[in-house]
């Protein structure tokens, strides 16, 4: 043996010693005896940080570039992979969920359709309280002339103030409608989201406000009553002669800039988690993907210091989702591929020009049934595959479990609710609303069905104790969802007190409930603890290509009665 | 030796076992499937407790260290993009300024580096009058001034009248002579040129445009301290001088191509004539005229945007009476438009035949990857072409893609005797 084996040896064995001695010591629980944590204490009072300034490119060029050659550079990712690949490491699941993989409500985040269903007219409200003031004056307090969407900001007669966006001459109540929609949508998935209204108003009834100042060819001038009837001159109008618009309403606060995909804000002590790692953020991939929200990205943000004297984060503009790509049309490979994805290009290069990417030999055109829908089909749609246009280390580090929460937000959507939120956009014809509010049904369903077929779609765990029985019951979202079939599903489970024998095994039940005689549990309480019982549960579904994984559910069974204290899931 | 070797490997092996001892650790610490411990806070409703947070481990900061590099490395480059963003917004947003400054740069040939700056207003004096000027020095023999000055609309809407002039000179130019001239033929020389051109162009229909032009041209061939050691390399004294040309000329184009921003089908026609004659004596008085023919053709069963382009041109230039053609004005192959694999002006005479054919698909939208022959020769007159007597130049490259078109292309090109990189925002064709 030579020395240098010798070393490499030595080494060895200590790491090995290490791991042993590391490995022992682990003491995480998957599930606990105190109270399940559901919310996050990130609101209490800061001192105001300085707005960070807003850039539209640099988040693009660093995820696009830098960011993907820094990955394979952090070796954490190499011995991850590898990790995965023998089997002994797990993915690198996000940094705030609890006990029941949820994650808690903060700043970011908040309970709504999925935790505490919201009816069809609360989720076409929205996050609405009030709307533009149509019968009174409107002044322009501030205004862009140039680039790709002039636009100006109002004051109504009631002093609530506006950002007014409008549609593209191409295609009226395309961009507009997609805003209002995608920010219904994603207020009843829990975000944080500014209002926004379909608004129609007079020309005549705006007016400049003094000292509005605008930038002109890299020069400063004040903006003068031409300025506003050219940003106007070529939009559409009604029979009444009204122009449509978008009217997003300043939210309470002040802005202090923007919030990223990845790290933390440095001058806001109460940003603990690293954005990459928020289950919430992860998780957005989904319901992105549902509403092909290709332009989420950091600039696509706001934080704002509420008056509760915290940061409080938004997810916001919208006008790229659905069918709409700001004031045109999303092209075939928004959704499929990143602008620059060296994935497909490396292939397109080897190939010689013989690989046919799926998106481009599609009629762009012949597959825009209603210009007031751009292009949003549901055919091409792969769930798996998604991508937004530029890359974001929080969707990248999307998990099995990340998506399957998720897709869960997307599936809470009924056909109902999703016709009652497509309705808000105020689309006139009909036919292009109903054709809009099917391509989102057959999306949903596909999210639904794709992520579901892969983790075990079980949740809404309750637990109570009848006079004999302790019975568990639980929704499976893929048959509340329609997407799979009662008939051809049923459960197997196993049934154990935590780290002891087992008490029912290799059982089966047709429903999604489990009972225990709890004269079955000969223990009680050890050492003043209650006694935790352990449900192992797979869902078999006959004539279904999917994926059986077990979901652990633990039970206290405390004094006051079995409460649910710890959910596991299989990726 | 052997030690050294051997303490290389012990340091080596030293850092693996360190990385795998870290990363083991890492995965183990992160293989629980469970999150962090919940709180002891009893609070009936919206349970809050010791926040969450984001914790790295000692050993993943070490592991991630070399991506920590990169990030920090990189940074400079984003203080840069975001200083762009907010003072030249025009650089990143595709929509040039009416007017700016460029800083230019050329690296290479026997200056090495030149440095130089671009303006640009392209609405002068308050209309859409164009004004470019351009300035580049390298050395005291080697400069370069351009200006053109540009009205549209000119005579009538589809008219264009350009003002060019522009001087410069260059210390190491190569004759080589005809087709079969050897590399070590080469002589050299230098020259030093004022150009002045008017040109105007106007669109006959959509397919057909219609140019006339008039320049004037004063080249002088010399020998400069760089060449001059070297006497059996200098061309020939009779060849050397000052030379002013005066000529007048036309071209015609006819389009019938298809594809934005890819040309991807249809024909393309190019043909021109150029009366020339010296101002300072009666040495020089001649026509030279050139046809070419552009093809493109997209591959079957395909997307258009694969696609064959060929090109074939002849130039000729042709003596008037007894008099002469300047050497410097006489047809050549090898340029970054012709045999590309071969040096500049490697093979001269009166006449000139290219075949060129390229395969161009797409990469990315915005970028294709081209694979090109180029076949030429040179000959004094027609019945001197022989199929025996082309030479070939080979090679591929990247072209960037903007929506209006073509708007970059590096190419790597090839041929028996030499090799060229070529990066030019000029397409070949």
């Amino acid at each position: 043996m030579t020395a240098v084996q010798k070393h490499i040896g030595r080494w060895l064995l200590v790491s090995l010693v290490a791991i042993t001695a590391i490995s022992g010591c682990s003491s995480t629980k998957p599930y606990t005896l105190d109270p399940i944590k559901t919310f996050d204490p990130d609101t209490t009072d800061i001192p105001r940080p300085p707005e960070n300034e807003s850039y539209q490119y640099w988040d693009r060029i660093d995820n696009t570039v830098f960011h993907q050659l820094e990955k394979p550079l952090d070796l954490n990712n190499i011995f991850r992979t590898a990790g995965r690949v023998i089997g002994v490491a797990d993915a690198k699941q996000a940094d705030n969920v609890n006990r029941l993989d949820e994650p808690p409500e903060s700043s970011w985040y908040n309970y709504r359709h999925y935790y505490n269903p919201m009816t069809p007219e609360e989720l076409a409200r929205g996050p609405n309280t009030v709307k533009p003031d149509t019968s009174g004056p409107w002044t322009i307090f501030s205004a862009k002339l140039e680039g790709a969407n002039p636009g100006f900001f109002i004051e109504d007669a009631r002093g609530n103030r506006f950002l007014i966006k409008f549609d593209g001459p191409q295609y009226p109540e395309l961009t507009t409608s997609a805003e209002v929609i995608g920010t219904k949508i994603f207020y009843g998935a829990g975000y944080n989201v500014p209002e926004s209204t379909i608004t129609y108003f007079y020309p005549d009834q705006v007016t400049v406000g003094e000292d509005v100042m605008v930038e002109e060819k890299g020069k400063e001038r004040q903006m003068t009553m031409a300025d506003y009837r050219s940003i106007i001159a070529n939009k559409p109008r009604n029979e009444q002669g009204k122009i449509r618009a978008l009217a997003s309403k300043f939210v309470d606060g002040i802005p202090v800039g923007q919030w990223a995909f990845e790290g933390t804000r440095s001058d806001d002590p109460n940003d603990r988690v690293d954005h990459e790692h928020r289950r919430e953020i992860r998780g957005m991939r989904v319901i992105s993907s549902w509403l092909n929200d290709t332009d989420r990205r950091d600039a696509n943000t706001m934080a704002v210091y509420d008056d509760g004297g915290y940061i409080k984060h938004f997810v916001q503009d919208f006008g790229n989702t659905l069918g709409a790509n700001g004031a045109s049309i999303h092209e075939p490979i928004y959704g499929q591929a990143y602008l620059i994805d060296p994935r497909y290009m490396a292939i397109n290069a080897i190939s010689l020009g013989f690989n046919v990417n799926s998106w481009e030999m599609v009629d762009t055109q012949a597959h825009i049934a209603h210009p007031s829908v751009g292009y949003f089909r549901a055919e091409v749609f792969k769930p798996g595959q998604w991508v937004s246009a530029h890359p974001l280390p929080a969707y990248e580090n999307m998990t099995l479990r990340d998506a399957f929460w998720g897709a869960k937000q997307v599936m809470s959507f009924s056909d109902k609710d999703i016709r009652a939120i497509v309705e808000t956009g105020e689309i006139t014809n009909p036919k292009a609303e109903a054709y809009l509010t099917e391509v989102l049904i057959k999306r949903r369903d596909k999210i639904g069905r794709y992520w579901f077929s892969r983790i075990n779609p079980i949740d809404k765990f309750e637990v109570k104790k009848s006079s004999r029985d302790i019975v568990l019951s639980f929704s499976d979202l893929g048959i509340e969802g329609s997407l799979f079939k009662p008939s051809n599903t049923h459960y197997d489970y196993t049934v154990s007190l935590v780290d002891r024998k087992n008490i029912l095994q290799d059982r089966r039940s047709e429903n999604p409930l489990i009972s225990v005689d709890s004269s079955d549990i000969s223990a009680s309480n050890i050492n003043g603890k209650p006694v935790v019982l352990k449900f192992e549960i797979f869902t078999r579904r006959t004539a279904a290509d999917i994926s059986e994984k077990f979901t652990r559910v633990y039970v206290a069974l405390e004094s006051s009665g079995p409460r649910v204290v710890g959910i596991q899931r299989e990726e | 030796m052997i030690n050294l070797r051997l303490i290389t490997l012990k340091r080596t092996a030293y850092l693996i076992c360190i990385l795998l001892f870290l990363g083991i650790i890492e995965v183990q610490a992160q293989s629980t499937i469970a999150g962090k411990s919940d709180t002891t806070n009893h609070a009936p409703d919206r349970v809050t407790a010791e926040p969450y947070s984001s914790e790295k481990k000692v050993g993943e900061h070490i592991l991630a260290f070399p991506s920590y590099l990169l990030h920090w490395g990189t940074r400079p480059i984003g203080w840069g993009v975001k200083w762009a963003e907010k003072k030249l917004p025009e650089l990143l947003q595709g929509e040039r300024a009416p007017y700016g400054v460029y800083p230019l740069f050329e690296l290479g040939g026997d200056v090495g580096v030149a440095y130089g700056l671009l303006l640009y207003h392209n609405q002068f004096l308050r209309y859409d009058h164009k004004v470019r000027v351009e300035a580049l020095f390298g050395s005291e023999e080697y400069n370069d001034f351009d200006f053109e000055y540009t009205i549209p609309s000119f005579i009538s809407n589809t008219g264009q009248l350009n003002l060019d002039a522009s001087y410069s000179n260059d210390p190491v130019k190569s004759l080589y002579g005809g087709n079969s001239s050897t590399i070590s033929s080469e002589q050299l020389y230098a020259t030093e040129e004022l150009e002045g051109a008017i040109e105007y162009r106007n669109a006959i229909s959509s397919s057909v445009q219609i140019s006339l032009a008039s320049q004037y041209w004063k080249m002088d061939i010399n020998n400069n301290k760089t060449i001059a050691e070297d006497p059996l390399l200098v061309i020939p004294q009779q060849l050397r001088g000052t030379t002013s040309l005066l000529s007048f000329g036309s071209t015609l184009r006819f389009d019938f191509v298809k594809g934005t921003p890819r040309t991807f089908r249809g024909s393309r026609y190019i043909a021109g004539l150029q009366w020339n004659r010296s101002l300072t004596n009666d040495q020089f008085h001649y026509l030279t005229y050139n046809l070419e023919w552009q093809q493109f053709l997209p591959l079957p069963f395909l997307p258009n945007s694969r696609r064959l382009a060929f090109k074939t041109s002849v130039e000729k230039a042709a003596p008037l009476g007894d008099k002469e053609i300047p050497f410097f004005d006489s047809p050549s192959l090898g340029s970054s438009y012709n045999l590309r694999g071969f040096s500049s002006d490697r093979f001269r005479d009166d006449g000139s035949l290219l075949l060129t054919l390229e395969y161009r698909y797409p990469m990315w939208n915005f970028a294709d990857i081209v694979f090109f022959v180029d076949e030429g020769q040179v000959f004094n007159k027609y019945s001197d072409i022989s199929i025996n007597d082309f030479h070939t130049s080979y090679g591929f490259g990247f072209h960037l893609i903007s929506t209006k078109g073509f708007s970059f292309r590096s190419e790597f090109a090839f041929s028996k005797e030499s090799s060229r990189v070529i990066l030019n925002i000029n397409p070949n064709f």
